[in-house]
C-alpha cells in the first residue's frame, strides 16, 4: 500500500469515526411536541390542595435555572414553603422552533394552562415567568378565544416595549439572525442527530449566553453557560428582532397585536425590574405597569440598591446571583402570601 | 442607628450655609460675569479652543451643572470635560448658576430667602448665559451640554425664542417626569430640613462632614443615591464632595416636590409644563442617562427623548449593557473613573457630527 493510499484509509476512517460519533452521541433534549409540568418537590410535598405556582424560563434558558443556586434556587425555596410547584419549558417545542412566538402562544401556552387546571383543582394558580414568559400572559389575553382557567400572573424582568434596546443585546439578536442558515433536509436530518445543538443555530463571534453580571459568582456564571443555557429557537428570536425593529409587538402576519393584551389581560400581578437589566430595562418593564395599573391590580418591584436590596440587579442575577434569595424570592414569597385573586 | 446619626448631624447644620466665594476673578479659568435680568452676577469659565483645524473649530460649548453642584462637575482634575472639549478644537463655556458661592445675588435679602428656583434660571440665567458667550465671542450659536437640571435649563430654553441660539443640546442625567421615583428620592423628600420655608438646604456642609464616610461606607444608601460608589474611586468622590457641592435653595426644593407630587415637570406657578413643550423642540437632542442613576432613572430620563419633535435626537444609557465598562450612576455620568474614555469622547463625536457640519459621530437613532 503506497503512503498516498494509506492517507487516503485514514482520512475515510477518521470521517467514518465522526459520522459515526455525531450518530451516536447522547441526543440532547429535541423540541417536543408538548410542554411538560415538572413536578418540584422540597422535603414534604405539599398537600393536594396547595396553591400551584407555575416557572417558566426566559428564552435562551433552561427551566432548571429555578433549581440552580447553591441554596437550591427559586423553584426548591417556594417548593419547601408549601406551594405545589411545576415547571414549564414553552421554548423547547416544536411549537416555538416551528410558528415562533406565535406558536407558543395559540399552542405550547394554552397546553400549558390547560395541564395547570387539571392539577390545581380549586387551588389557587400562579404563573411565574422570567423574561419573554412573563409577556405570555398578556400575548395570550390578546387572542379573542382565551382561557377559562383565572390566576395571579408574574413577570421577572419582562419588557414591555421594544423601540429602544441596548446595543450589546441587539446585536445578540442580529447575531442569530444572521447566523441562521436554510440547510437541506439531508444534512438537518443527521445534523439533529446530536451535532447541530453543539454547533448552534449561529455562525457569529457575538457569544450566544448572556454576559456575566456583576452580582453572579464566577462559578455560578460557568455553570449557567455550560448547563443552563440552550440555543433559542431561531424563529422567536426573529419575532423579537421584528418587534425591535418595527417598536410593535405583533405576530408574524400582523394579524395579532399581543401589546393589546395589556388592555385586556386580568390580574392581579407583579412586575419586577432589575436596574442595571439590559434585556428588560427597568423603563420598558415600567410602560406595562403604567398602562396595566389603570384597570388592574399591578405591583411593581424595582432591584436595586436605592431601595434596600444588595444588588442592582441584572437580567440572570434576578434568579442566580448570590442574593436573589435574600432579595428576590422573599419579595415573590411576601407577594404571594398577600396578593388574592380577585 | 445610621438614620438617627444622620438627622442629628443634619438638624445641627441647619442654618449654616456655606460663605460666597468674594473674588471669583481670581479663580482659575474664570473669564467673566454674567448679568442677569434680574440683578444676578453669575460667574463664566472659559477653556479656549486649541487649534485642530477641525471644522468645528472655536464653536462655543457651554457646560452647565446640575443642582447642588458646580463648574467642577465640569472641570475636577483627572475627569475635566471642559479641558477634553478644549483640546478637540471646541470654545469651552462653563456656566455657575445662581446660587454658587461665586455668583452674587442683587441684595443680601435674595440670597438669605433662597427663593430662586427653575423659573428664574430658565428665564433669567440662561439669557444671560447666551448674551455674554455672544458678546465674548461674536458667535450666535452655541451648543448645551446640561447635567442633570443644567440639562433641563437646555430642555426650556429650546422651547422658547432663545432655540434660535442653541444648535443642539446635550443632557446627562436630567429627569423630566416624575412619576416612578426610586424608594431613595422618596426618602429624600422626608429629609429634614428638605421642606423649609426660606434660606438654603446646606448641602455643602453636609457633604463636607460625610466625605469622609466614604472611606467607611461607601456602599451606603446616601452615597448610591449620588453615584454608583463602584465607578468612582474614594479619593476621587472625597475630591468631587470638597470642591464640587453646594447648597440648595429652598425654592428649588419646593419646585422639585412640586414635581414629585403632581408628576409633571412644570413651572413654579403651573402655568407651563415643560415635558408637554417638547413636543414643539426641533433642536438636535442628545440624551444620555446612567443605567442605576437613583435620581434620575433611565424612565425618568427618556421622556424627553420621546416627546421631542427633533429628527435628530438620539436616547442612550451608559451601563455595562450598553457597551461600558461600569454601571452609571447619576454624579459619575461626567466624574467617574471611565467616564474620560466611555462618555467624553461620545459627547465630542455628537458635537463634532453636528458642529463641523458633517454626518459621522453618533447615530442620529438609537440605538
Amino acid at each position: 500500500m503506497t503512503s498516498t493510499q494509506s492517507g487516503e484509509w485514514r482520512a475515510l476512517f477518521a470521517g467514518l469515526a465522526a459520522l459515526f460519533a455525531m450518530v451516536a452521541a447522547p441526543s440532547p433534549v429535541m423540541a417536543q411536541e408538548e410542554v411538560q409540568l415538572v413536578p418540584v418537590v422540597s422535603g414534604k410535598p405539599a398537600g393536594p390542595d396547595a396553591d400551584v405556582v407555575v416557572l417558566c424560563p426566559d428564552l435562551g434558558l433552561r427551566p432548571e435555572v429555578f433549581l440552580s443556586r447553591g441554596t437550591g434556587g427559586l423553584a426548591t425555596r417556594l417548593a419547601a414553603s408549601g406551594y405545589r410547584v411545576y415547571l414549564v419549558d414553552p421554548w423547547n417545542t416544536s411549537m416555538a422552533s416551528d410558528d415562533g412566538f406565535d406558536g407558543v402562544v395559540a399552542e405550547a401556552f394554552p397546553q400549558i394552562l390547560g395541564k395547570v387546571k387539571t392539577v390545581a383543582g380549586a387551588a389557587r394558580v400562579t404563573f411565574v415567568g422570567h423574561g419573554l414568559c412573563g409577556l405570555l400572559p398578556v400575548a395570550a389575553a390578546a387572542d379573542p378565544r382565551g382561557t377559562s382557567l383565572q390566576y395571579r400572573w408574574v413577570g421577572l424582568g419582562t419588557r414591555f416595549a421594544w423601540h429602544v434596546a441596548a446595543p450589546r443585546w441587539t446585536q445578540w439578536l442580529q447575531a442569530f439572525v444572521d447566523g441562521e442558515r436554510p440547510l437541506p433536509a439531508v444534512a438537518k436530518s443527521v445534523l439533529l442527530t446530536g451535532f447541530r445543538p453543539g454547533v448552534g443555530a449561529r455562525a457569529s463571534s457575538i457569544p450566544a449566553s448572556l454576559p456575566q453580571e456583576e452580582d453572579i459568582d464566577e462559578a455560578m456564571y460557568r455553570f449557567y453557560d455550560r448547563s443552563l443555557y440552550r440555543e433559542p429557537p431561531a424563529g422567536v428570536i426573529r419575532d423579537l428582532f421584528r418587534w425591535m425593529q418595527t417598536g410593535a409587538m405583533t405576530s408574524r402576519q400582523g394579524w395579532v397585536d399581543y401589546g393589546r393584551g395589556l388592555d385586556v389581560v386580568q390580574g392581579p400581578a407583579l412586575l419586577v425590574a432589575g436596574m442595571s437589566d439590559s434585556v428588560a430595562p427597568p423603563e420598558d418593564v415600567l410602560a406595562g405597569v403604567d398602562r396595566l395599573r389603570a384597570r388592574i391590580s399591578v405591583d411593581h418591584r424595582l432591584l436595586s440598591r436605592a431601595n434596600g436590596h444588595r444588588e442592582e440587579y441584572g437580567h440572570l442575577g434576578m434568579l442566580i446571583s448570590r442574593h436573589a434569595a435574600r432579595d428576590v424570592d422573599r419579595l415573590l414569597l411576601a407577594w404571594l402570601a398577600d396578593r388574592e385573586l380577585p | 442607628m445610621n438614620r438617627l446619626l444622620l438627622l442629628a448631624l443634619v438638624l445641627t447644620l441647619a442654618g449654616c450655609t456655606a460663605a460666597r466665594i468674594q473674588q471669583p476673578e481670581r479663580l482659575p479659568s474664570f473669564e467673566g460675569f454674567a448679568k442677569t435680568g434680574d440683578g444676578w452676577t453669575l460667574s463664566m469659565f472659559r477653556v479656549p479652543p486649541q487649534e485642530t483645524g477641525a471644522a468645528h473649530q472655536g464653536q462655543p460649548v457651554v457646560l452647565v451643572h446640575g443642582t447642588g453642584t458646580n463648574r467642577f462637575t465640569f472641570m475636577l482634575e483627572g475627569s475635566d470635560l471642559a479641558t477634553y472639549l478644549s483640546q478637540e478644537g471646541f470654545d469651552v463655556w462653563v456656566a455657575e448658576l445662581r446660587g454658587t458661592r461665586t455668583s452674587s445675588p442683587p441684595d443680601s435679602a435674595t440670597w438669605a430667602q433662597g427663593a430662586w428656583n427653575v423659573d428664574s434660571m430658565a428665564s433669567q440665567d440662561v439669557p444671560a448665559i447666551l448674551d455674554h458667550i455672544k458678546a465674548a465671542t461674536g458667535r450666535e450659536g452655541v451648543y448645551w451640554v446640561g447635567h442633570s437640571l443644567g440639562g433641563l435649563l437646555g430642555y426650556a430654553a429650546v422651547q422658547t425664542p432663545l432655540k434660535s441660539r442653541i444648535r443642539g443640546v446635550i443632557t446627562l442625567g436630567a429627569p423630566v417626569a416624575f412619576t416612578h421615583g426610586t424608594d431613595a428620592v422618596a426618602r429624600m423628600s422626608t429629609f429634614p430640613g428638605i421642606k423649609a420655608k426660606r434660606g438654603r438646604f446646606p448641602m455643602r456642609a453636609l457633604s463636607q462632614l460625610s466625605k469622609g464616610g466614604l472611606g467607611i461606607a461607601p456602599d451606603g444608601q446616601l452615597v448610591h443615591l449620588l453615584m454608583n460608589a463602584d465607578n468612582l474611586d474614594v479619593d476621587a468622590a472625597a475630591a468631587f464632595a470638597t470642591q464640587g457641592t453646594e447648597d440648595i435653595s429652598t425654592g428649588l426644593l419646593q419646585q422639585y416636590g412640586g414635581w414629585f407630587e403632581g408628576g409633571r415637570m412644570k413651572s413654579a406657578d403651573g402655568s407651563r409644563d415643560w415635558l408637554e413643550g417638547m413636543a414643539t423642540v426641533d433642536t438636535p437632542l442628545l440624551v444620555l442617562a446612567g443605567t442605576v442613576d437613583q435620581i434620575a432613572p433611565a424612565w425618568s430620563v427618556r421622556p424627553a427623548y420621546d416627546r421631542a419633535g427633533s429628527s435628530d435626537k438620539t436616547f442612550m444609557k451608559l451601563g455595562r449593557g450598553w457597551g461600558q465598562r461600569e454601571e452609571y450612576g447619576h454624579a459619575d455620568l461626567l466624574v467617574g473613573d471611565w467616564a474620560f474614555e466611555e462618555v467624553f469622547p461620545t459627547l465630542r463625536d455628537w458635537l463634532a457630527g453636528r458642529a463641523g457640519g458633517a454626518g459621522g459621530g453618533v447615530p442620529s437613532e438609537a440605538p
